[in-house]
């Protein structure tokens, strides 16, 4: 009995280990990690890259380094937390930033503005690391395109913002057509409040719900927290009308924020 | 008569082929209200097909005995790499702290042909000496060095990659 248990103990394990698919390139192989991408933001420049001391300092953590490319993970800072995504870079001029296909595409969400004024504007963590790597590589950041390694069939993505910048609750609504095939819904939902002297009661709470039913509860004192999940696909289908709510409240000084974003990646006839 | 009639048939029949050919039925839209801002994406395939040249270099670093059940190979970070010379290095769950940063590294050995770096952190600043160094990873083209201090001074191990 105890030697079955260390049979499935060990496979279970190695299972985990190697669950993951590699991101480091033996030479010779395909350097770009395509098994382990999730949502990418890339350029293709028309100049040949070359990797420097600059460029390899613009990474907060390299994983793998050949002649002709280099991978590892980049800082990016919003307003609401830190995020890690992945960034490729070639001499063939390829730059490519991702989150790994486990990692929730909702982290793609560059909060901005300041905590208690965010701003409702979109723009992506993705390019930001692709911005991040282009000014320590010294070239011009081409437009950026969009694809997702762990959905290839898919053909858009759609990203939908909410902030609740003082106490209140919003309803939303989002509806995807039956003919539409619906791949990754993820949300990134974040709450917070700040200690304004002398008020003491400085709590907060912000609440996240889909078709009433409770996704996201967030409390805090003096801080800014968040939750950022992937939706599991049994909880979210086309050609039913989903009803998003969400809901902030606070006491003490007029400060402090909520907010809540979508992201919904499909493919349309 | 009959030639006409037949020319308008084919004419006819190209003309309902074409209709059924260019016909699409119509696309519904994806609705979302109440929303304070939304952006839709193209996404647009793409296949990166360049090849890892030379020696690939993923994480090469230590671990001693104390550390061993400690160190994963998540938690071991590349810090810097110079021009031509990669080099690498590790943090644990002791040594995780922002001390592994460009003004403390220490070159510590020369050969020939390349100059080795490694690091010390604030902690260990003080006891790094020459003695303690240890070469632990060797390749065709790399050498790899690290250190051992007074607190780590347990005899280091080749990190099995």
């Amino acid at each position: 009995m105890k030697a079955l248990f260390v049979l499935v103990f060990s496979i279970c394990f190695a299972s985990l280990v190697f669950a993951q698919a590699p991101l480091v390139a033996p030479e010779g192989a395909l350097a770009f990690p395509t098994a382990a991408a999730g949502i990418s933001a890339y350029v293709k420049t028309d100049q040949k890259i070359v990797i420097t001391d600059a460029l390899a300092n613009a990474f907060y953590k390299i994983e793998d380094v050949s002649d002709n490319h280099i991978l590892g993970i980049v800082e990016v800072e919003t307003i609401v937390s830190k995020v890690y995504p992945h960034v490729y870079v070639d001499t063939e001029g390829w730059m490519v930033a991702f989150f790994l296909a486990a990692e929730p595409p909702a982290l793609i969400m560059q909060w901005s503005g300041d905590l208690n004024t965010p701003n409702a504007a979109i723009k992506t963590t993705l390019e930001v690391a692709l911005e991040q790597i282009a000014k320590a590589a010294r070239i011009p950041l081409p437009s950026v395109s969009f694809y997702d390694f762990n959905h290839p069939s898919a053909n858009t993505m759609l990203i939908l913002l909410r902030i609740l910048p003082s106490p209140g609750k919003k309803n939303m609504y989002i509806k995807l057509p039956a003919n539409y095939a619906l791949y990754s819904v993820s949300y990134f939902h974040y709450g917070c409040n700040f200690y304004v002297w002398p008020d003491e009661d400085e709590t907060f709470s912000t609440t996240l719900k889909i078709g009433g039913a409770l996704v996201s509860k967030i409390d805090g004192y003096n801080e800014v927290k968040y939750n950022v999940n992937i939706i599991p696909s049994r909880d979210f289908a086309v050609n039913k009308l989903y009803e998003i709510e969400i809901d902030y409240s606070h006491g003490g000084a007029e400060n402090g924020s909520a907010g809540v974003v979508f992201v919904l990646i499909y493919r349309t006839p | 008569m009959n030639e006409s009639l037949v020319v308008l048939l084919i004419l006819g029949v190209v003309l309902a082929m074409g209709m059924f050919l260019l016909y699409r039925p119509t696309s519904e839209l994806v609705e979302f209200k109440e929303w304070d801002t939304s952006v839709l994406v193209k996404l647009d395939p793409v296949k990166i097909l360049t090849r890892a040249k030379g020696l690939s270099v993923p994480f090469k670093s230590h671990v001693d005995s104390w550390a061993a059940m400690n160190l994963l190979k998540a938690e071991i970070n590349t810090v810097n790499i110079s021009l031509k010379e990669v080099f690498v290095s590790h943090t644990d769950g002791i040594l995780k702290t922002p001390s592994l940063t460009l003004p403390p590294l220490t070159t510590i050995a020369f050969s020939r042909s390349h100059l080795f770096y490694a690091h010390v952190d604030s902690l260990s600043v003080a006891n790094l000496t020459l003695p303690s160094i240890n070469t632990i990873v060797v390749q065709t083209r790399d050498l790899f060095v690290s250190h051992v201090d007074a607190f780590l001074v347990i005899p280091l191990t080749i990190y099995a990659k």
